[in-house]
C-alpha cells in the first residue's frame, strides 16, 4: 500500500539530514512531535540536540532536566533505561527563554562590556528583544547557528514557533539582513550636530523622520538612533552568521517537515504554507499529522443507522446499560466520531493528492491524554516510525506501561 | 442567558486573549453572532492579515485599500486591520498631502520604521480601536456600535497590545503620548471594557492562560471578563463504566464488530473528557466565570457550525430552529 511505503520513508528522511526543521500552525503538537523525532535520532545512534522554545517548560519536565539550565545537558541515561531503551547515540534538548536568549546574543556580540550594557539599558533594545516580530525566529536561528558552528551535534532538529505566516522563520534571514543593511542603518545614526542635519540626507526620508518625531516625542527617535549607534559595530559579525544560516536551511542538509492536524482551518493553513515553500523553491520533506480519527467501516444500512445502532445495542451490550440515553450517547458519540473522520479521510486525500508521491504522509491517531511525559514521546515515536525498531518500541512502551 | 455574558453585554470593549491554535477566532466570531442576535449592533474587529474571521464567516478577501468594517448583517459587521495599516491611516493625519504621503510610505526609510519602532504598530492599533469605539451616527449622535469585540493575536503577542497604551504613557511625549493617555484610560474602565480569556483543556494553553490572567489582572490592572473554555469533550458514561462493557454474544460477527468500535469511540471520549477536566482543574482558581463550548465534531467548519456554538454563548430562548440545513442563515435580532 501507498500510503505504508509513506510511512517508513520517514525514517529515511532523518536519517538522510543533518537539521529538521518542523514547521506548522499553533497548537497542533508541533513541539512534542520534533521531541519525538529527536528521541529517534538518539535512538539510532546520532548526536542529537532539539532546539524548542517552551514557555511552559513541559519538555523540559518530560527530559527530567532543569528548565533554568539553557546550555543544555544530554538527557540522562537512566531516563531511557527505565523504559528498557540504551540509545547509542544523545539526545540534549535546548529549550530557548526569549528575552534572556537575546540578552545572552548581545553579550556575545558586543566588542566591550560597556557597549553590552548601553544595549541592555537602551530601551529600544528591550522592545526590540520582546516585541519585534519575529524575534523568536532570529533567536531560533542563532541557535542553531551556534550549534551548526559548534558541530557538537550530527542532527538537529528544530522547533519553530508557532506562525500563521509559517515563513516568517525561513524569511527571518534575509528580513534581519534587510533591517542591518548599511544604508538603513545610517538613516537611524543620531547626526553628530543633532536632528537637523537631516536634511543632508534624502530629503523624503528626512520630513518623514521629523514628522514621526513631532508625532512620537523626541524621546523615542533618539533611543532608536542611540541603539543603531551602540549596535553599529556588531552588525557586520551578526549579519554574517544569519547569512550562513541562510544558506544552511536552503542546503541538501536541512529538511523541512511539516506538522498538522486534519482540521480544515490548520490545513488551510499548512496549503498556504505548502504554496509559499513552492515560491521559495524549498521541498517539503515530510507531513506528520497529529490527533487524527480512523473511520469505521459500517456494514450495517446507512438508512436509520441511529436506531439501528441503539438497537443491536440494547440487544448485544454485556452487562446491559439500564438507561436507555447512556445507549443513546454511545451510538450519537460513534456517529459524531464517524462524522469527524469522514471529514478528516476526505481532507487528507486532497492534501496528500497535492503533495509528491514520494513525501512521506504519517497520521498519528488521536491520544487521549496526549504525550505528557517520556514515556508519551517514546509512544508516538513509535507511531511516527512504523518500521521494525519502532514496533520493538511500541512493544516496550506497552510492556512498560502495564506494569 | 448565562449571568456571566450578561454582564459582558453591558459592556462595550471586549478584548479576546488567548494561546495561538486554541480556536479564539471561533470563540470571538460565535460571541459576536450571539450578540448581534440580541440586536446588539456588534463590531468584530481582527488584527490580523489573514482575516481568519472574516473568512469564517464567508466574507471576500480584504482587498488593500480596504479600511472601513464591513458588513455581514444589519447588525455585525467585522473590521479587519493590522498596525501597518493603522501607521499609515495615522500618519494621514499628520501629512494630507496625497502624494507625498504614498512617497513616504513606499520609501525604504518608512519600511524599516514600521519593523523597527517597538510598540508604535501596536499603539496605533490600539488607537483605531479606541476611534471605533467613539464613532458616532452623525444624526442621532448615537455610538455606531453597540459592542466591540476585539480579536488580538496569540497571547505573547496580544499582551503587548494591551500593555502597549501603558507603556507609551510612561515613555513617549508628544501626540502619541497624549493619544496613549487616552486609550489606557478606555481600557481601564471597568464599566466598559473587559479583557477576556480563551482556551482550551490542554495543558500548555491552561498554564499560558495562567499566566495571561496574572499579567492582565495584576501587572497591567486591566478589568477581566469571562473564561472561555473551547473544544470541550463530554461523556455521559465513565471510563470505568465503559470498560466493563462488552459486545455481548451477538448474532453476527460484522454486529459485533461495530459494537465494540462503539464501545471504542465511548472509552476515547470518555477518556479525554476525564484527561480535560484534570488539565482544567489549575483554572479553577482564578476568579473568573466561564463559558465552556463542546467540542465540534463537525465535518465541514464553516458559519453554519459556528452559528451552532454561538448556542454556548446564549442558548436560543425558545426551541433551536428546526435541523440545520447547512446553509447559512442570517441572524436575526432576537423577539424579546
Amino acid at each position: 500500500m501507498r500510503e505504508k511505503k509513506r510511512q517508513t520513508d520517514l525514517a529515511s528522511v532523518i536519517a538522510a539530514h543533518r537539521v529538521v526543521v518542523c514547521v506548522g500552525s499553533g497548537g497542533v503538537g508541533k513541539t512534542t512531535t520534533a521531541a519525538s523525532l529527536a528521541l529517534w535520532g538518539a535512538l539510532s545512534g546520532r548526536q542529537t540536540a532539539v532546539v524548542t522554545i517552551d514557555p511552559a517548560k513541559r519538555l523540559a519536565d518530560c527530559f527530567g532536566i532543569d528548565p533554568t539550565n539553557v546550555q543544555g545537558k544530554p538527557v540522562p541515561p537512566e531516563m531511557f533505561q527505565a523504559y528498557g531503551l540504551h540509545p547509542t547515540g544523545t539526545l540534549t534538548a535546548l529549550l530557548i527563554d526569549q528575552p534572556s536568549a537575546w540578552d545572552a546574543a548581545i553579550a556575545r556580540y558586543a566588542p566591550t562590556a560597556e557597549i553590552r550594557d548601553r544595549i541592555l539599558a537602551n530601551r529600544f533594545y528591550q522592545g526590540l528583544s520582546r516585541t519585534f516580530a519575529g524575534s523568536h525566529e532570529y533567536i531560533a536561528l542563532d541557535t542553531l547557528a551556534s550549534l551548526v558552528q559548534q558541530g557538537t551535534y550530527d542532527l538537529i532538529v528544530v522547533d519553530t514557533p508557532p506562525a500563521r505566516q509559517a515563513l516568517d522563520f525561513l524569511e527571518a534571514p534575509q528580513r534581519l539582513q534587510r533591517f542591518l543593511d548599511s544604508r538603513a542603518r545610517k538613516w537611524f545614526l543620531r547626526p553628530p550636530g543633532g536632528w537637523n542635519i537631516l536634511s543632508v540626507m534624502n530629503k523624503t526620508t528626512a520630513f518623514l523622520l521629523r514628522k514621526i518625531e513631532e508625532a512620537t516625542g523626541i524621546s523615542a527617535l533618539a533611543e532608536i538612533s542611540d541603539f543603531f549607534t551602540t549596535m553599529q559595530e556588531m552588525f557586520d559579525d551578526f549579519g554574517e552568521r544569519f547569512q550562513r544560516v541562510s544558506a544552511l536551511l536552503a542546503s541538501e542538509d536541512t529538511a523541512f517537515i511539516l506538522v498538522s492536524t486534519l482540521e480544515e482551518e490548520v490545513l488551510t493553513e499548512a496549503t498556504q504554507f505548502l504554496t509559499d515553500l513552492d515560491r521559495l523553491a524549498i521541498a517539503l520533506k515530510a507531513v506528520i499529522f497529529n490527533r487524527t480519527h480512523e473511520e469505521a467501516s459500517l456494514s450495517s444500512a446507512k438508512d436509520n443507522v441511529e436506531v439501528t445502532l441503539t438497537q443491536q445495542l440494547s440487544r448485544t451490550l454485556h452487562p446491559p446499560l439500564m438507561s436507555s440515553s447512556h445507549r443513546e450517547w454511545l451510538v450519537k458519540n460513534f456517529l459524531a466520531h464517524q462524522t469527524l473522520a469522514h471529514g478528516e479521510a476526505i481532507r487528507f486525500a486532497q492534501f496528500s493528492n497535492s503533495l509528491s508521491s514520494t513525501t512521506p504522509c504519517v497520521r498519528i491517531p488521536i491520544f487521549p491524554a496526549f504525550p505528557g511525559d517520556f514515556s508519551g514521546l517514546i509512544n508516538l515515536s513509535s507511531y511516527l516510525f512504523l518500521s521494525p525498531k519502532g514496533r520493538k518500541l511500541r512493544r516496550k512502551h506497552n510492556e512498560n506501561s502495564k506494569q | 442567558m448565562p449571568p456571566a455574558i450578561a454582564a459582558l453585554l453591558q459592556k462595550r470593549l471586549l478584548f479576546f486573549v488567548g494561546k495561538g491554535g486554541v480556536g479564539k477566532t471561533t470563540v470571538v466570531v460565535s460571541t459576536a453572532l450571539a450578540f448581534a442576535r440580541q440586536g446588539k449592533k456588534t463590531l468584530l474587529i481582527e488584527f490580523d492579515e489573514n482575516t481568519r474571521a472574516a473568512r469564517l464567516l464567508g466574507l471576500p478577501p480584504v482587498e488593500k485599500d480596504c479600511r472601513e468594517p464591513r458588513s455581514f448583517s444589519p447588525s455585525l459587521s467585522v473590521l479587519s486591520t493590522g498596525g501597518a495599516v493603522a501607521l499609515e491611516e495615522y500618519l494621514r493625519l499628520i501629512i494630507p498631502v496625497k502624494p507625498l504621503l504614498r512617497a513616504i510610505v513606499e520609501s525604504r526609510a518608512y519600511q524599516y520604521f514600521v519593523a523597527a519602532a517597538p510598540g508604535l504598530k501596536e499603539l496605533l492599533t490600539m488607537g483605531k480601536v479606541w476611534y471605533e469605539e467613539r464613532k458616532r451616527d452623525p444624526q442621532t449622535e448615537q455610538p455606531l456600535w453597540d459592542i466591540l469585540l476585539v480579536d488580538l493575536p496569540a497571547t505573547g503577542h496580544s499582551l503587548q497590545y494591551l500593555q502597549m497604551p501603558h507603556a507609551a504613557h510612561e515613555a513617549f511625549g508628544g501626540v502619541v503620548g497624549y493619544e496613549s493617555d487616552r486609550i489606557l484610560s478606555l481600557l481601564r474602565d471597568a464599566e466598559k471594557t473587559a479583557i477576556n480569556f480563551v482556551t482550551t483543556a490542554d495543558e500548555l494553553a491552561v498554564s499560558e492562560t495562567q499566566g495571561a490572567y496574572q499579567q492582565v489582572a495584576q501587572e497591567l490592572r486591566l478589568p477581566t471578563g469571562v473564561l472561555f473554555i473551547n473544544r470541550l469533550h463530554y461523556a455521559l458514561l465513565s471510563t470505568q463504566a465503559i470498560n466493563a462493557l462488552t459486545a455481548g454474544s451477538s448474532t453476527s460477527q460484522a454486529e459485533q464488530r461495530v459494537v465494540e468500535q462503539i464501545l471504542k469511540c465511548g472509552q476515547e471520549e470518555a477518556m479525554l473528557a476525564e484527561a480535560q477536566a484534570v488539565t482544567l482543574q489549575p483554572l479553577e482558581a482564578l476568579p473568573l466565570p466561564t463559558i465552556r463550548f463542546p467540542f465540534s465534531p463537525a465535518a465541514r467548519f464553516d458559519v453554519s457550525t459556528i452559528e451552532q456554538l454561538s448556542h454556548a454563548v446564549i442558548p436560543l430562548p425558545v426551541k433551536p430552529t428546526a435541523n440545520a440545513t447547512g446553509k447559512r442563515k442570517k441572524p436575526k435580532p432576537a423577539t424579546l
